[in-house]
């Protein structure tokens, strides 16, 4: 594992590909120099990240961009980098997105759930899916999916 | 779109109408300062308040500006993040993810920026370096201000620099709206963030008072009670400070 402060890289063998799992906070303390060394295909899990400031975008830009012509994909993104992927068009730069988190409120319980969907399902997300916390209310899809899925257009 | 710097001459009048966030960002990259987009904007009373102070040149206070919000001192860098979580505990009263990701991007860009890049020295360079432990006196500390409604949460912040002048907000809106958007700039500041709370928000206000304090106000509205095409931008520049 290769470790900073704030954000802890791990990376892990999968089916024969490189995947590093990433957990924390990507900052202006985040040092992503040591990635530069693992040769590609990578695949990036952001599943643990927190959260991401402007320094940490303007970061993980500049990485991607070293990283050069290397095969990128993106999977397991919270929220916090979807809106990213969203708003800065350098962020996911050629990466492909192999699935994100789409977020649920319960209308009745206002209970959350992170459902995750892969790509092949990025145009046909449910607005609607069962509550299995009060059983008794619906979630709803909390955003719209042309705002939340227009990183795939 | 030109990625040259800009030169605002005059003041253009007040832009009024339904816009997206990125037709605003043009207006304002043309030199609108007050801008307000509602569906009937004419007949918005905070469009009469901005009318007035233009004219006038004082401020307005906007009914979105909590008169008994919550008042904090920032006087070290390291206690920036557990400042902002303790904003977020304090203002979003449910579990509303989208909200609490939205107060904090706007918390922590705003009080970053008035930590690294409100104060200059002589060369026009941040006198402060953007990793540096800071621990300011009362007299540099940042002050925060926030608090929140069942509609949304607003947070001011304030620093004693006087730096971010409206040509700065607008190159950092021209450089990421622009076709190329540019980012990977390494050095500077007032860049990205502003754009990402000019993302973010629903009302914002810029107080400049140059070489003294810049404060910024902003109202985040819950997802839930709002029009995205329902917001504002106002900068104001020599208002005495508050």
């Amino acid at each position: 594992m290769i470790q900073n402060d704030k954000l802890k890289f791990e990376q892990v063998v999968r089916g024969g590909n490189k995947v590093v799992l990433l957990q924390g906070v990507i900052d202006e303390d985040t040092n992503l120099a040591p990635l530069l060394k693992l040769g590609g295909p990578l695949t990036f899990n952001f599943k643990g990240v927190t959260s991401i400031n402007s320094l940490g975008i303007r970061s993980w830009v500049n990485f991607i961009k070293e990283l050069g012509d290397t095969v990128i994909v993106y999977e397991e993104c919270p929220p916090v980098i979807v809106r990213q992927l969203n708003m800065i068009p350098s962020f996911k730069a050629g990466a492909r997105v192999a699935s994100v988190y789409v977020p649920y409120v319960c209308e009745e319980c206002e209970a959350e759930k992170l459902a995750l969907t892969t790509a092949s399902n990025f145009d046909s997300v449910a607005e609607y899916i069962p509550c299995e916390a009060c059983q008794k209310g619906e979630m709803e899809f909390d955003g719209t999916p042309e705002q939340y899925f227009a990183f795939a257009k | 779109m030109s990625n040259e710097a800009l030169k605002i001459v005059g003041q253009p009048p007040l832009v009024c109408g339904i816009m997206t966030r990125k037709e605003a960002a043009l207006h304002i990259i043309g030199g609108a300062r007050n801008l307000h987009s509602h569906l009937s904007a004419t007949k918005d009373p905070t469009v009469s308040l901005t009318t007035r102070a233009v004219k006038e040149g004082v401020p307005p206070t906007y009914h979105w500006e909590l008169k008994d919000a919550a008042h904090d001192l920032l006087r070290k860098s390291e206690d920036r993040s557990s400042l902002i979580e303790k904003i977020i505990a304090a203002t979003v009263r449910s579990q509303k993810r989208d909200l609490i990701e939205k107060v904090r991007t706007v918390g922590e860009e705003l009080v970053t920026n008035a930590l690294y890049h409100s104060v200059r020295s002589s060369d026009g360079k941040d006198a402060r370096a953007r990793q540096s432990q800071l621990s300011l006196n009362d007299n540099e500390a940042v002050k925060i201000a926030y608090g929140s409604t069942p509609e949304g949460v607003y947070i001011a912040v304030e620093d004693n620099g006087g730096s971010l002048g409206f040509n700065d907000i607008a190159q950092a809106l021209q450089r990421c709206y622009g076709q190329a958007p540019i980012i990977e700039n390494k050095e500077g500041g007032a860049g990205l963030g502003l754009f990402m709370v000019f993302e973010a928000v629903t009302h914002m206000k810029v107080e400049l008072n140059p070489g003294k304090s810049t404060r910024i106000a902003c109202w985040i509205a819950d997802p839930k009670v709002y029009s995205p095409k329902h917001f504002s931008f106002n900068f104001f520049d020599g208002a005495p400070l508050v």
